[in-house]
């Protein structure tokens, strides 16, 4: 019995050695290595929220996937969708956008996070109503080196409010603190004209100054309240001297628009058969005798990109300027 | 009868050591022609034999000797992966070429895309890489010189030769660097994927000669 043992153990050791030395030589000359590998997954942009007026203004958390570049903005009229991109904005944190939609409606968006070429799923949609574009009130007053113009109520927070000062004479024309020019015809121009506008605030002013150092009293002022624009989308000039002042052309950015004409003439006493559409909204003379000034402005509704111009007719020969902006 | 095989010879033991022996000498042979089948060698009566080896080695893991098995996690498009590798020829016989082949699974575009998907390279470098970085964000740098051996190709790929290698030679190592990039012009379709890559060097016998 011990020696059958003994001969098992052997047994077992010359077979632990064969198997060792079997190790060593034969190991397989292919050795291999691995490592797993996965791909990030896009994490959309969230809590997004929509407050509308004139412009719709979104706000949301920025995504979770820090690497992201920035945010993709669509719009689309109809819930659900179909959507179309109207924006990228960037950086990642930069979270809210201000969109200036096509014409009054509601309109519904979402937001997507993007890196190169991936998007991330859509955000919950949120939706808001964009007012229409709309002439809401003017003003007109003559002045000398300030002149005033006081609206008739207080402008609603958040239309926007347009200035056209004018004078007769060469001069400077400083437009009211804190208001963004439009179109100036410049310092030498006689006439000379100037737009300027600006979002209504919470607690605006009826009244509308300018300055200017233009001399004499053929200084004037007229201003607007629009509902449902924002900014300028468009301007254009034109000079001449005749019977027939032009506004020169304008050619809007987007298709809504609220277009304002406004001419100023050195003679005359009145503006009359604005043409293409345009409907008269200010007609004033300021100063008296051969200091005279005539100051118009007409206005119209555009629903379409195009071309807007008009021309009126004035009573009197003489030196005039024209301007037209497209707000919207 | 059983009483009496308590007592056999000391010369039957014996025989039955030389038998066991014997049986596992031949068994080792045969497992030695498997592994070994195209080797040949010459000898005579008074010459000790002994047969070659081919055995390719990668370095030991958890060390910059091998990150392969480091996982990337979170890849994004125009992200890269650096891993270093050693590769040696720890047998006592020279290699006619040492190759490459890549696979992947489960298969995804992330590596069956050639284009958008994993491209890859593979530099060697004549001393240790310098290995910077945190894991799994690893980066290289040599501090000999730098040989690209692969160059940049979709990862998954049969028998990629790596040529000039130090590793063909017996007791030679090469200190490799494979660079996996994650192309920007990815899609959407390349979002949320896993894999994994199995690297397998594999090392061929040199020609057989007289010995």
């Amino acid at each position: 019995m011990t020696r059958r043992i003994l001969v098992i153990a052997a047994t077992a050791l010359v077979l632990c050695a064969a198997t060792a030395a079997a190790s060593a030589f034969f190991t397989p000359a292919t050795v291999t290595s691995a490592g797993s590998i996965s791909t990030s997954t896009i994490a959309a942009p969230t809590s997004p929220s929509a407050v509308g007026g004139s412009s719709i203004t979104l706000n949301w958390t920025a995504t979770s996937s820090t690497y992201a570049t920035g945010t993709r903005v669509l719009r689309g009229t109809a819930s659900g969708g179909p959507y179309s991109q109207i924006a990228l904005v960037s950086p990642r944190t930069t979270t809210t956008y201000v969109d200036y939609p096509p014409g009054a409606g509601t309109y519904y968006y979402v937001l997507q996070s993007y890196y190169q070429q991936w998007t991330s799923a859509n955000s919950t949609q949120v939706s808001a109503a964009r007012s229409a574009i709309a002439f809401v009130q003017s003003a007109n007053a003559a002045g000398t080196t300030t002149t005033t113009a006081t609206f008739t109520t207080t402008p609603v927070a958040g239309n926007l409010l347009v200035a056209v000062a004018a004078t007769r004479n060469a001069g400077t024309i400083t437009g009211p603190l804190g208001w963004t020019l439009a179109i100036d015809s410049g310092a030498t121009s006689t006439p000379h004209q100037a737009i300027y506008y600006k979002v209504a605030g919470a607690l605006e002013s009826k009244a509308v100054a300018v300055a200017t150092t233009a001399s004499g009293t053929g200084n004037g002022l007229h201003v607007y309240e629009l509902s449902g624009a924002t900014t300028v989308r468009g301007t254009g000039s034109a000079t001449g001297s005749s019977t027939t002042p032009g506004s020169g052309s304008v050619t809007p950015s987007v298709a809504y628009t609220g277009i304002i004409g406004a001419t100023v003439a050195n003679f005359g006493t009145g503006m009359s058969g604005w043409t293409n559409g345009f409907s008269e909204i200010v007609d004033f003379t300021a100063g008296s005798g051969g200091a005279k000034t005539l100051l118009a402005g007409a206005g119209l509704l555009a629903t379409s990109t195009g071309t807007y111009s008009t021309t009126a007719t004035n009573t009197a020969t003489g030196a005039w300027l024209g301007q037209i902006v497209a707000f919207g | 009868m059983k009483r009496a095989r308590h007592f056999r010879s000391g010369s039957t033991l014996s025989r039955k050591l030389l038998l066991t022996l014997g049986a596992v000498g031949i068994a080792a042979s045969m497992a030695g022609l498997g592994s070994f089948a195209t080797f040949t060698s010459s000898t005579n009566a008074s010459q000790s034999v002994g047969s070659g080896t081919v055995v390719v080695g990668l370095g030991a893991t958890a060390a910059a000797t091998n990150r392969l098995t480091v996982a990337a996690s979170g890849l994004v498009p125009g992200d890269t992966i650096q891993r270093s590798v050693d590769v040696a020829n720890t047998g006592n016989q020279n290699l006619a070429s040492l190759t490459l082949t890549t696979t992947a699974s489960p298969s995804t575009v992330l590596t069956t895309d050639t284009t958008n998907g994993l491209q890859m390279v593979v530099d060697r470098c004549s001393s240790n890489w310098t290995e910077s970085g945190a894991s799994p964000a690893f980066t290289y740098t040599c501090s000999g010189s730098s040989t690209t051996i692969v160059a940049t190709r979709a990862v998954i790929g049969a028998n990629m030769s790596l040529t000039g290698l130090s590793a063909l030679t017996s007791g030679g190592t090469d200190h490799l660097r494979v660079t996996l990039t994650f192309p920007t012009t990815a899609d959407n379709t390349f979002q949320g994927l896993s894999t994994s890559i199995t690297y397998a060097f594999t090392g061929t016998q040199r020609a057989g000669t007289n010995q």
